[in-house]
């Protein structure tokens, strides 16, 4: 992806149905392999990703956040396999793609960002070389140049003396520094999308916010489209233009981000946003959503958050939950909308 | 540095706590050099006489500090029963075994680390089926089988090497290593065996570690994972395994000279013990030790090369 062209402002038609969607989710499940059996970590969820958005998926932990996006990625671990639908892109069905298409799309196109970046980096190997391997992976410029678009990628993700960092090992950089080192590894290319799976959830706070604004400056400068997966409601509020809550496996509502936190539909999203600490609060019990989510092996409801919700009826058994448009791009599951 | 130091005073050390138990072990197990030069025939006298020319008369520790006095610096004593210097039986048989045994550990590194990032990188098919049975196949098989094995296929059927005649590498290189490959292969199968199943099963750890994920998402191929991510982490978990190894090369050789009569410090060691030939045996036991301790020593050594995490905590 050239930059001219691509360059976007924040908030500008992000939700429009009139573009086509950079990625489009249909139907996807993934079953996962346990002990001989088969079970279903993600059930047929749909959702979009727009061209320059910066997209929230939240949800508590187990709820299928992480393994939708490596599926997306085709960095599925061997017990966890796609059941059934599709993961469009460009007019592509990735779900069914062979290893080499994925892997002229990963680092060039997708990019993936993940918690531990201390792990996700080859502890033998400089930081340099790393980072110049997407390069070299994809042929994007001659061996001569990569030393200096790593030192200029380096820059970018705000580290300062890169070049010093560049000739480091992972053990001898902090946090914050390395999660940094994962992001211009991760977006060195100008891929079109990129995942981020609680990238600032290892982090200190302050850390945190600087890794946040560095996400957010990506996507202005260049137009990459974020997923951005959180269990933190607040951190999705500082960065994502859109949310999308899972709870497992499914999707249970989708909404710009404002909406979602000052007018929450589905009694899960509602639960989580009541479970965010608030000065107003300060001091006393912070509510909590009573019950867990349900493990894989268990029995599903036609609606997941049944056995947990409040307003829940005996038609939230017996009845999958319709779809309920509430207007300007905010949907929810559920039979009491 | 200071870790190289501390090393170094740790070998010295483990040679002396070896040294130590060499010399009281042989002195315990029974069986009297004298008599056994001289026979169950001789009077008393005379083997008393032989016993305090050979100084074994003497109380245990002074015994003990005149050989190592003397070890340390270079005079190793004379032999019993051949009646001359060690360090003059060892010359010219110290080469050919540790030759040898080079020859064994380039065997061992260049076919069991390939062959066991293979078997990992062939994982859940039929390859990896058949290269677990040969590799139990070779942890099976002792190092003088097949020694009895190759000679009889490879020396009398195959016609590759002449059994039982040894040529010197003072007389012919490439002939000296044409006999040698074969002792060599059979100190080296079952070692390679081992080694590959360890590698194999290291990548297969490594394979399953987050930066393999990042790897992939970078868009790298599985193969330049393998040997360019994963080879490197995987040969720092079994360094300390081929440290290791070099011990039981060098026993298996002991072994394997005698089966291809090889004129190796394996046959002196073994005709050593039989006749309670106290200083060659000591002597013999020690340059072993010394061999596998040094040896250790540069894996330590070389762990601190690779992996940057090991040198920081040096400093």
């Amino acid at each position: 992806m050239t930059d001219t062209g691509a360059v976007r402002s924040a908030g500008t038609d992000k939700t429009a149905d009139t573009a086509r969607p950079l990625l489009e989710i249909r139907n996807l499940t993934i079953g996962i392999h346990e002990g001989g059996a088969v079970y279903t970590a993600v059930d047929g969820i749909d959702y979009d990703v727009h061209e320059g958005e910066i997209l929230g998926v939240v949800g508590e932990s187990g709820c299928g956040k992480t393994v939708t996006n490596l599926a997306i990625m085709g960095l599925l671990p061997e017990v966890l396999f796609i059941q059934g639908g599709q993961i469009l892109y460009n007019g592509q069905d990735l779900a069914g793609a062979d290893e080499e298409t994925r892997r002229k799309i990963n680092g060039d196109e997708f990019s993936m960002i993940y918690q531990e970046p201390l792990t996700s980096l080859n502890p033998l190997i400089k930081i340099g070389k790393q980072v110049g391997e997407t390069l070299s992976a994809h042929d994007k410029c001659p061996a001569s140049e990569i030393e200096g678009r790593v030192i200029q990628a380096l820059a970018d993700a705000d580290l300062a003396e890169p070049e010093k960092i560049a000739d480091m090992y992972p053990h001898q950089l902090s946090g914050g520094m390395r999660q940094r080192v994962m992001i211009a590894m991760a977006t060195i290319c100008r891929p079109k999308l990129l995942i981020a799976d609680e990238p600032t959830t290892a982090l200190d706070v302050t850390v945190q916010a600087q890794v946040l604004r560095l996400l957010k400056k990506i996507n202005r400068k260049y137009g990459t489209a974020i997923i951005f997966i959180s269990h933190d409601l607040a951190v999705i509020n500082q960065i994502c233009d859109r949310v999308i809550v899972m709870y497992a496996g499914k999707i249970v509502e989708t909404a710009p981000t404002r909406t979602i936190l000052t007018n929450p539909a589905h009694e899960y999203t509602k639960g989580l946003i009541r479970s965010i600490p608030t000065m107003e609060r300060k001091g006393a019990d912070l509510p909590c959503i009573p019950g867990h989510v349900p493990s894989t092996e268990e029995k599903r409801e036609p609606c997941p958050f049944a056995d947990r919700c409040p307003v829940a009826d005996r038609i939230c058994h017996e009845q999958e939950p319709p779809l309920k448009d509430l207007g300007d791009a905010h949907t929810a599951f559920c039979h009491y909308l | 540095m200071r870790y190289i130091i501390k090393k170094i005073i740790i070998l010295i050390l483990t040679m002396l706590l070896i040294s130590l138990f060499t010399f009281f072990a042989f002195h315990i197990i029974p069986g009297d050099p004298a008599r056994l030069i001289l026979g169950t025939e001789a009077s008393e006298e005379k083997v008393a006489l032989l016993r305090s020319q050979l100084g074994t008369d003497l109380p245990l520790s002074t015994q003990y500090t005149r050989w190592i006095g003397g070890f340390v610096r270079g005079n190793f004593g004379n032999s019993i029963r051949y009646s001359m210097p060690v360090s003059d039986l060892m010359k010219g048989r110290i080469e050919v075994t540790v030759l040898l045994g080079l020859m064994v550990i380039v065997l061992v590194l260049a076919i069991g680390i390939p062959m066991g990032v293979f078997a990992a990188g062939k994982k859940n098919t039929i390859i990896e089926q058949i290269i677990n049975f040969f590799t139990m196949l070779g942890i099976s098989f002792p190092g003088f089988f097949l020694s009895i094995l190759f000679i009889w296929i490879f020396g009398l059927i195959l016609h590759l090497f002449t059994p039982g005649r040894y040529v010197s590498y003072e007389n012919s290189w490439p002939e000296f290593w044409r006999f040698m490959f074969f002792p060599a292969l059979a100190i080296a199968v079952p070692e390679i065996a081992i080694l590959t199943k360890y590698v194999r099963t290291a990548v297969l750890d490594e394979l399953s570690e987050d930066y393999v994920r990042t790897a992939h998402g970078k868009g790298i191929s599985f193969y330049a994972i393998l040997y360019g991510h994963v080879l490197k982490n995987a040969i720092v978990a079994i360094i300390p395994l081929i440290g290791m190894m070099i011990g039981s090369i060098f026993s298996g050789s002991i072994i394997v000279e005698q089966v291809f009569a090889i004129p190796g410090i394996g046959r002196l060691l073994i005709s050593s013990v039989t006749g309670r030939d106290f200083p060659l045996t000591q002597t013999l036991v020690m340059y072993v030790a010394l061999v596998i301790v040094v040896t250790n020593f540069i894996v330590d050594i070389l762990i601190q090369v690779i992996d940057p995490r090991i040198r920081l905590q040096g400093k």
